[in-house]
């Protein structure tokens, strides 16, 4: 085949314009909506996680204002540590499904097609750093506080230790490692996560920016 | 402003069917996103300013709404409701009217999403410097774009690949 045969076989493959799937769409109908059903099923099940998590969130700070100050409950560091990792959970949850949201709602149409390209890909890297700060955060402190838990003994994993003959030194040792080796990891994570929008984003970059 | 959009949108249908033909042939949710085409052409149309034809301004958004549509898929995938892709099977050999239009749509399916965009440009006989302003490239690299993508295409279509 020529080359100059795909015009051809694209003009006659378009001659017999019968009506179609798209005539059922009404363009009226249309303009009077925000996003298309499936669009907007979407973005809706992420409105309803993040109120969720904001509920959750609301809920449980509620209720340790309540106890903490109504009720004027003392709470050891031991019982406080881990109440405070479920809040930072939640907040990492909600923020990271808030960053989903304004991905997908995220928009540059009028731009060139390369301009529209780089503009994704800058909100895209901007969410995953963001995304990969907060987790790293929130193991960080996990750990921090885990470690702070065992030396102070509040939980006492010394004496459980020591009692199931597991020397304390090996168990420091391994939160120590996780502490080096949690960069590494979540960045893993967040690649894997994003790997299908990158790997599209690359491919497109490439035949953009190659110029022979 | 909306009774001109409806018209021109109207005049234009053809452009937007083939650009979702391209993208979506085998989505059992191209209905909705022509509608999302749609959708968003009329939030972008106040920033049309008949600088350039209408019809380029089409493609323009057009074009990157399917690529972001298909981007996006990758990130967070639209539920798939079963009773929708049953439905959408004898809908898609009644579209595909021809064998010609089936096994261009096949070779063109091969190509990456920005490839399909130039190609359709192309074949809808856009010139290199049209196709370059609506790309962001330039003229001279469409050209060599353009080859490039026929040739893969040309092989596509010679193997008789799926």
């Amino acid at each position: 085949m020529d080359k100059n045969d795909l015009k051809k076989l694209w003009q006659d493959a378009h001659v017999l314009n019968k009506e179609n799937i798209y005539d059922k769409v009404s363009i009226q109908k249309s303009l009077s909506m925000n996003h298309s059903k499936s669009i907007s099923k979407v973005l809706s099940d992420i409105k309803l996680k993040i109120l969720l998590y904001l509920l959750v969130l609301i809920i449980f700070i509620g209720l340790m204002i309540y106890a903490l100050v109504y009720l004027g409950l003392s709470l050891s560091m031991n019982s406080l540590i881990p109440l405070a990792l479920v809040n930072i959970f939640l907040v990492i949850k909600t923020t990271s499904e808030i960053h989903r949201f304004k991905i997908l709602t995220s928009t540059a149409d009028n731009m060139t097609v390369k301009e529209s390209l780089l503009f994704f890909r800058k909100k895209l890297d901007r969410i995953k750093i963001t995304d990969f700060l907060t987790y790293l955060i929130f193991f960080y402190l996990s750990v921090i506080l885990i470690i702070i838990n065992y030396l102070t003994d509040i939980s006492g994993i010394k004496n459980l230790s020591w009692s199931n003959e597991i020397l304390p030194v090996p168990l420091l040792g391994i939160l120590i490692l996780m502490l080096i080796y949690l960069p590494w990891f979540i960045k893993y994570q967040h690649n894997q996560r994003y790997k299908n929008l990158y790997v599209n984003l690359k491919e497109s970059a490439s035949i953009l920016n190659d110029e022979k | 402003m909306e009774k001109e959009f409806i018209e021109l949108i109207r005049n234009h249908q053809g452009i937007l069917h083939k650009i979702c033909n391209v993208y979506f042939i085998r989505n059992p949710y191209k209905e909705d996103y022509y509608q999302e085409i749609l959708i968003r052409l009329w939030k972008s149309y106040p920033s049309f300013r008949n600088q350039s034809a209408f019809s380029t301004w089409l493609y323009r958004v057009a074009l990157n709404t399917a690529i972001d549509l298909i981007r996006k898929e990758n990130l967070q995938p639209v539920h798939t409701e079963l009773s929708k892709i049953e439905n959408n099977i004898p809908d898609q050999e009644h579209y595909i009217e021809s064998e010609k239009k089936e096994t261009l749509y096949q070779a063109i399916s091969h190509l990456s999403d920005v490839e399909k965009a130039i190609i359709i440009l192309y074949l809808e006989d856009y010139s290199y410097k049209e196709i370059a302003e609506i790309i962001g490239i330039s003229e001279s690299n469409t050209g060599v774009k353009i080859n490039r993508i026929k040739s893969q295409l040309i092989k596509i279509l010679a193997n008789g690949q799926e």
